[in-house]
């Protein structure tokens, strides 16, 4: 019937999406300053993921350009566009608002905070993540209490409490930069809070890549919840959803997905809130496909992202530079796309 | 299947809105609840629902306190169907009806072909099979009544609470409405609904609870609960009883205000 083509094509989309990501990953690698051709690039990956005796038609240089360097970078954009996006449709849903970006409960605000307390003390990268996953998780943790002091746990009473969380941790961040030497540590927060995978380590990858993809996939597995939540409290309560526990979950692994990303590569403006509704677009309101084309969509923009970031100009642009001038335009056309629907 | 209230008293914090609620229903049974705006008929629902604990007695179903029920098995034994509403999103019908299986799924699955199966079977069987494809959000309100009732309905409960169904609906597609009522009772589903109509409660229920202000509640038959004089009490306006005789030479009650 009807149904089972339409879901064939939503499948099928998915699957489209996920081929695009494997041929721009390939083409990505190879595009930089040192151009590696498509094919060198293929083979060195395929010699090193399987055991194949392959002749060696590479240079000792390509392969560390393109093993040390930029696979570990957009493994890295592939993971944080897919964890910004699915947490971006999380929340959408959740909240009920098709407006709503990850930062939501400020998860972005509180890690600029820890970021910058760390660049402050001076303290090494991997310190810097450090900081910034814990100051995360606690602005988020923050939110989430002050509505329990008000014995209210509506959806509304959890926006306000993040705005006034996120007000809060911007105000820190401002005194920060205040107090920050002009000269060093201003420009490496500044350069921090607008996102890079530059230095990205394979080493950071296998740290935080495995708790990000458990996480999405429990996020993926209760898609369909969040399609009951969508109806709100009451009505997902009668239709025997147990609400607390459910949204809390939902929204614990949101916020990690959105934690984990910001310290792999600082804050990154505009994928979590576009690419939901690009999602819409291509496979509609259904989160069962929603929040998997969601994800998708973010890898391959981010992937694409950083490409951008690192050969647009000699020295590297900072992502959410890049993310902004794309995205813009991008949801502009979706408005016009959504014109009639609106209103 | 039995629904029995005992002694129910219902409110928000500390206040008591309605107290010494009694009243049974039984399979196949449907008990209109009357009564004007603001009476406590929706904080009595949310009770039985689960949303608000009891000030006072308890709810019975089939001889067990459901108050400490979690929401899952109550949900397989209660359908609520609110009054029409628009969902945020715009789902398809036939994805907003297979939610009603939620109460038999478990946290991590989707619902699958034989969901979708029951779903469709019930929305044939309600005669709104042509809606499956269409956008839940694009229909009219009837037809959302409709969905919504079909939504309950794949929830295989023993009891059915209907918010108004009738509200916001043209004279046609309240009477379509009450029809499908009836026949569901006919299956032995137990149906309570709250209605701002008194001519429903003849046309349909077994029992009929009137709310009053002051904390005043009648439970009884139609013929002993409906008349002028509570009509009177209850909503302040003069009405007059008048009988029609159905096809099946039944007498049917019929109420008509008496503007001044």
């Amino acid at each position: 019937m009807s149904n089972k083509s339409n879901a064939k094509a939503k499948r099928a989309t998915l699957t489209g999406i996920a081929v695009g990501i494997v041929i721009a990953f390939v083409i990505c690698l190879s595009l930089g300053k040192y151009h590696i051709p498509v094919w060198q690039v293929a083979k060195i990956i395929l010699s090193k993921a399987l055991p194949l005796n392959l002749e060696v038609t590479w240079t000792e240089q390509m392969a560390s350009i393109i093993l040390d360097i930029r696979l570990p970078r957009l493994i890295g954009a592939f993971l944080v566009g897919g964890a910004l996006s699915l947490s971006g449709a999380t929340y959408q849903g959740l909240f009920k608002n098709p407006l709503v970006s990850p930062d939501l409960l400020g998860v972005s605000s509180g890690a600029c905070v820890g970021a910058s307390i760390a660049i402050l003390l001076n303290r090494t990268s991997l310190e810097i993540q450090l900081a910034a996953l814990v100051m995360g998780l606690l602005a988020v943790f923050l939110t989430t209490t002050i509505p329990k002091f008000f014995k209210n746990n509506s959806n509304l009473m959890l926006v306000l409490a993040g705005i006034i969380v996120s007000g809060f941790m911007t105000a820190i961040q401002g005194i920060i930069k205040y107090v920050a030497d002009p000269e060093s540590q201003l420009a490496s927060i500044v350069y921090w809070t607008m996102g890079s995978l530059a230095s990205l380590k394979m080493r950071d990858i296998l740290l935080v890549g495995p708790v990000m993809l458990i996480v999405a996939l429990i996020l993926i597995l209760i898609r369909w919840r969040i399609n009951l939540l969508s109806l709100g409290d009451s009505e997902a309560k009668s239709l025997g959803v147990n609400v607390p526990r459910s949204r809390g979950l939902a929204i614990v692994c949101a916020t990690i997905l959105t934690a984990c990303s910001v310290c792999l590569c600082g804050t990154i403006g505009w994928v979590g809130l576009i690419m939901p509704h690009l999602g819409r677009l291509l496979v509609g309101e259904d989160n069962r496909y929603l929040m998997p084309a969601s994800a998708l969509l973010g890898a391959l923009f981010m992937i694409i992202v950083d490409t951008v970031a690192r050969n647009l100009t000699g020295s590297e642009v900072p992502l959410s530079i890049v993310t902004g001038l794309l995205g813009a335009p991008l949801f502009l056309w979706l408005l016009a796309r959504q014109k009639a629907r609106i209103n | 299947m039995s629904l029995v209230v005992k002694n129910l008293a219902c409110g928000y914090g500390d206040r008591v809105v309605i107290s010494n609620i009694n009243l049974v229903v039984e399979a196949g049974e449907i008990v209109c609840i009357l009564g004007p705006n603001g009476v406590g008929k929706t904080t009595f629902f949310k009770t039985i629902q689960g949303f608000l604990s009891p000030k006072d007695g308890e709810v019975l179903l089939d001889g067990e306190a459901i108050r400490a029920w979690d929401k899952k098995r109550l949900a397989r034994a209660l359908a609520y169907v609110p009054q029409t509403h628009s969902p945020p999103f715009p789902y398809k019908v036939r994805d907003v009806v297979v939610m009603g299986r939620t109460a038999h799924l478990n946290m991590f699955s989707v619902p699958g072909k034989e969901d979708y199966r029951l779903g469709e079977e019930i929305m044939e069987k309600l005669g709104i099979a042509h809606l499956v494809n269409k956008i839940y959000s694009q229909i009219s309100g009837g037809e959302r009544q409709m969905v919504l009732i079909a939504r309950a309905l794949v929830q295989q409960p023993k009891l059915l609470m209907m918010d108004e169904p009738t509200s916001n609906l043209d004279f046609g597609n309240q009477v379509k409405v009450l029809q499908q009522i009836i026949n569901l009772s006919r299956e032995n589903i137990g149906i309570i609904m709250t209605t701002h109509f008194p001519d429903h409660a003849f046309l349909c229920s077994t029992k009929v609870a009137l709310f009053e202000r002051d904390n005043r509640f009648t439970y009884g038959t139609a013929e002993e609960v409906v008349t002028e004089e509570s009509l009177k009490a209850a909503y302040s306006v003069n009405v007059k009883m008048t009988e029609v005789e159905n096809r099946h030479g039944v007498k049917l009650k019929i109420c008509t205000p008496m503007l001044d």
